[in-house]
């Protein structure tokens, strides 16, 4: 495969592959059941990116295996409307065609945890940190927490270095980082979005055992914000949850950090406490049911006081189509295809948001926005009319 | 002060060190117009990495960071070299795909990284792996 006799693409994705084989003294390679590739949004990657793509789909780039992509910079349905200019927007479809050449399905979600089938022990190739912080720490799969381009070339040759994630030595915890003093506070304020940014930052690149949050177990949407925030702020792509992942460790971490309620208040704090602007929810990808609830909170309460944009995959979106009135109405725009962090979100809503997304928010500060992270309920209640 | 490091992307480059003792986060926390830090509680927050031999422990945050090396690199705002103290896949990516010469696992004691200023000259081919840093 080296020598290119499979083809130029399979040769130079191969050649990278087994760069980082050796880098990370993986023994072998390990076939991959599945991809997911990140590094979609013409925002993102640029002219650069978008002509480094080119060029591997000129040498003969093809994926070897089923292969979804994450959210791109405009909503395909509603790019007009966003303010999209017409360059990026031809930028965006050229990306997206270099895609569906090689072979991925057309996805554009940051949760393909929800629509894949990835089961306990497979071994696959994610880039996007949610999304393999997802698939370790909750479904029990193999990922590396993988740049875009290696999840493509590692797409390419169907098969990821034997390293890191994928072996079962590095999936023991090696930090304990426990809540037992907030937890309370947490769970009663739906402030998981604030304890992943809080774990991620604690645990850099090491895995962390996380316990007193088991009440999360039961809550996929809790589990997304909580995840994705950890990713936000740490390198790690696994989060050993106690009472939610199917992995226990055999013992405790020594090494042991107790995160209390003043901790809680001073990551919250780390944000701005109001913000007119707008209201931005889907970091990651709104599920159905997230979306059907926060749609018929304002359908039973009147119309959102402030714009309410919600960002979800174009499966959802698509059930949702002939009801744009009616969520027009409510003051709401829901779009697919892409999210509030690799659009430009300035261009057609505001620099100023409230949102219930630790990562969104982690982004969204660092581009200069004005934040304000508050938990889904009570930004619900707050722009609800009449209150 | 010579640092050995193993060898990721090959090449040699010489520049400014800028050196961070905490971790980089390219996507969002770099600027591809102007190649600089713009992580407010960053302690490279405002400085350059363009043409500077760059020590940081690891990379932290999105997986797009990849391609933020690679955008700097194609538009000549990319660090000359990368130094880090453990590999991370997002650099290690960005590097190939950008060809800055890269090397990893170099180990710095606290108190013993380089002052501001100092300048660096780094190596990597495959027999030979090191950043010499000069007084």
């Amino acid at each position: 495969m080296l020598e290119g006799e499979y083809g130029e693409a399979i040769a130079l994705a191969m050649r990278a592959v087994v760069k980082v084989a050796e880098v990370f003294s993986a023994p072998r390679l390990v076939k991959i059941k599945h991809a997911h590739v990140s590094g979609v949004s013409y925002e993102n990657i640029g002219d650069e990116g978008l002509g480094f793509l080119e060029e591997v789909e000129a040498l003969g780039g093809k994926f070897a295996v089923p292969t979804t992509i994450n959210p791109g910079a405009v909503d395909f349905d509603a790019w007009r409307w966003m303010g999209i200019e017409d360059a990026v927007y031809e930028k965006q479809i050229r990306i997206l065609n270099v895609f569906r050449r090689m072979g991925a399905k057309i996805t554009l979600t940051c949760t393909p945890y929800l629509y894949e089938e990835v089961g306990f022990g497979d071994h696959i190739a994610w880039s996007e940190s949610n999304a393999v912080l997802f698939a370790n720490s909750v479904i029990g799969a193999r990922t590396n927490r993988d740049g875009g381009p290696l999840a493509l070339m590692e797409a390419i040759v169907g098969r990821a270095p034997l390293s890191g994630l994928h072996l079962e030595s590095n999936r023991k915890p090696v930090i304990t980082i426990d809540f037992k003093g907030s937890r309370k506070y947490i769970c009663e304020n739906n402030l998981f979005s604030v304890a992943g940014l809080i774990v991620g930052r604690i645990s850099g690149n090491r895995v962390p055992y996380v316990r007193g949050l088991s009440s999360l177990k039961e809550d996929v949407d809790g589990l997304k914000l909580f995840l994705s925030a950890v990713g936000a702020t740490g390198g790690t792509g696994l989060t050993l949850i106690e009472g939610v992942s199917p992995e226990n460790p055999e013992a405790m971490p020594e090494e042991r950090v107790e995160v209390d309620e003043r901790m809680i208040r001073e990551e919250l704090e780390r944000f701005d406490s109001i913000s007119d602007g707008v209201v931005v929810l889907g970091c990651p990808h709104l599920s159905l049911r997230e979306v059907d609830q926060i749609v018929e909170w304002f359908a039973r309460r009147g119309r959102a006081k402030m714009r309410v944009y919600l960002y979800t995959s174009r499966e959802v979106a698509r059930l949702y189509r002939d009801k744009a009135k009616s969520l027009e109405e409510l003051n709401i725009s829901l779009f697919a295809d892409t999210c509030m962090v690799v659009s430009n979100l300035s261009a057609y809503a505001s620099r100023s948001v409230i949102t219930d997304s630790g990562k969104a928010a982690f982004y969204l500060s660092s581009k200069g926005y004005s934040v304000a992270l508050m938990p889904r309920k009570l930004i619900l209640e707050r722009v609800t009319s009449g209150d | 002060m010579r640092l050995l490091g193993k060898p990721v992307v090959e090449g040699r480059a010489s520049g400014e060190i800028l050196y961070s003792p905490e971790p980089i986060t390219f996507f969002g926390g770099v600027d591809t117009a102007t190649g600089r830090v713009v992580e407010r509680s960053h302690p490279l927050y405002a400085q350059t990495l363009s043409g500077k031999i760059l020590i940081f422990p690891h990379s932290k945050g999105s997986t797009v960071g990849s391609y933020i090396l690679l955008r700097l690199a194609r538009r000549k705002l990319a660090p000359a070299g990368i130094v880090t103290l453990h590999p991370d896949e997002v650099t290690i990516v960005g590097a190939i795909i950008s060809k800055i010469p890269m090397i990893t696992n170099v180990s710095i004691r606290a108190g013993d990284f380089p002052a501001a200023g100092r300048r660096g000259y780094l190596e990597v081919s495959t027999e030979t792996a090191y950043l010499e840093i000069f007084p």
